[in-house]
């Protein structure tokens, strides 16, 4: 990065984290997967003012809307990047979901899923290439 | 509009649905946790003619009517490779065009006041919905709406403005057709389609 103003509005990408097409993360725990939206997809949602969840022991599929991410400007679906149950969901986004703008990698996280099928997050992207997919 | 959300999200061409409704409320998601910005009972609503209806789409409380004509893009923004936020931007962007094109000094993309507005009034709303990389809902103009109607709302949950619309502001009659025509062109101009097709419905 050749000029300082430009990495003040690159937005950021985790390394170590899975990357789905439609914007969303994993971050996989033995056979626990942490899902969220990217920083990416919280700038261009703006604002978020209601994130619908799914209910905890609900089954979740692989490429599935699995929620609602709301901001001032459109509502949009979530997809599972994989496949479960549905063990814990980020309740704190009742009353802030401006979290998910805050902090899309960690305290913005919506979900967390126990996988039925691990493989699956092998055909999601690393950081780079999902950096490169937009 | 289900139909063609899939047909679109399945590689079709994208569409511009253009239509006017019977009187309705309708509310977004938010709103349908406590329906706080309808101020009227569903009781009222019924004696005015209202439906009331929940639906998909971002925002709050918004009235439709005769009158008010309704704009709801189809677009695959992942083929087009349009996020979110330039979408609605650009959507916003359009009318405002449209309006401006018949002499209505419309703006839209105010930060904290969505939707498109002539000073202190709000003269079209915009909600959209992404669902599969594909949009849904847009844009509702009040060219010559009854605009008591909208008392019953709270529109878009933001107090104290107003509503207004075209032929309030210009004074005069103007056919729903010619804001049609230019909706549709701003639209094509901006998010660069070179053919438009039109062809009419019953829905």
């Amino acid at each position: 990065m050749t000029d300082e103003r430009a990495s003040c509005v690159a937005r950021t990408v985790i390394e170590g984290l899975k990357y789905m097409p439609s914007h969303e993360w994993t971050k996989v725990e033995g056979d626990i997967a942490t899902v969220g939206i990217t920083d990416h997809a919280q700038a261009e949602l703006g604002d978020i003012v209601y994130v619908e969840l799914p209910e905890v022991g609900s089954k979740v599929e692989a490429k599935s809307s699995f929620g609602v991410v709301e901001s001032v400007k459109a509502a949009s679906d979530v997809y599972s990047p994989i496949s479960g149950e549905v063990i814990e969901v980020n309740e704190n986004l009742n009353d802030t979901p401006g979290m998910v703008n805050e902090s899309s990698f960690a305290d913005g996280w919506l979900m967390k899923v126990k996988m039925s099928n691990p493989s699956e997050t092998d055909s999601m992207m690393d950081a780079a290439a999902y950096e490169a997919s937009w | 509009m289900r139909a063609t959300h899939a047909a679109v999200r399945d590689g079709a061409a994208d569409a511009l649905l253009l239509s006017e409704h019977a009187p309705t409320v309708t509310v977004g998601k938010r709103a349908a946790l406590g329906e706080t910005h309808v101020k009227s009972s569903r009781a009222a609503l019924a004696r005015a003619g209202i439906a009331v209806r929940r639906t998909d789409r971002g925002g709050d409380a918004t009235y439709h009517g005769p009158g008010q004509l309704v704009a709801y893009p189809v677009v695959s923004l992942r083929r087009a490779r349009v996020g979110a936020r330039a979408y609605v931007e650009g959507l916003e962007a359009c009318v405002e065009e449209a309006l401006r094109g018949i002499g209505v000094d419309a703006r839209g993309g105010r930060k904290g006041r969505e939707g498109v507005w002539v000073k202190d009034g709000k003269i079209a709303a915009v909600g959209v919905k992404i669902s599969a990389g594909t949009s849904s809902h847009g844009v509702a103009i009040n060219v010559d709406p009854d605009l008591t109607h909208f008392e019953h709302i709270v529109p878009c949950g933001l107090e104290g403005y107003e509503v207004t619309s075209v032929v309030k502001e210009l004074g005069r009659a103007v056919a729903m057709r010619d804001v049609e025509t230019r909706v549709v062109d701003a639209f094509a101009r901006r998010f660069g389609y070179a053919e438009v097709f039109w062809s009419e419905e019953d829905e």
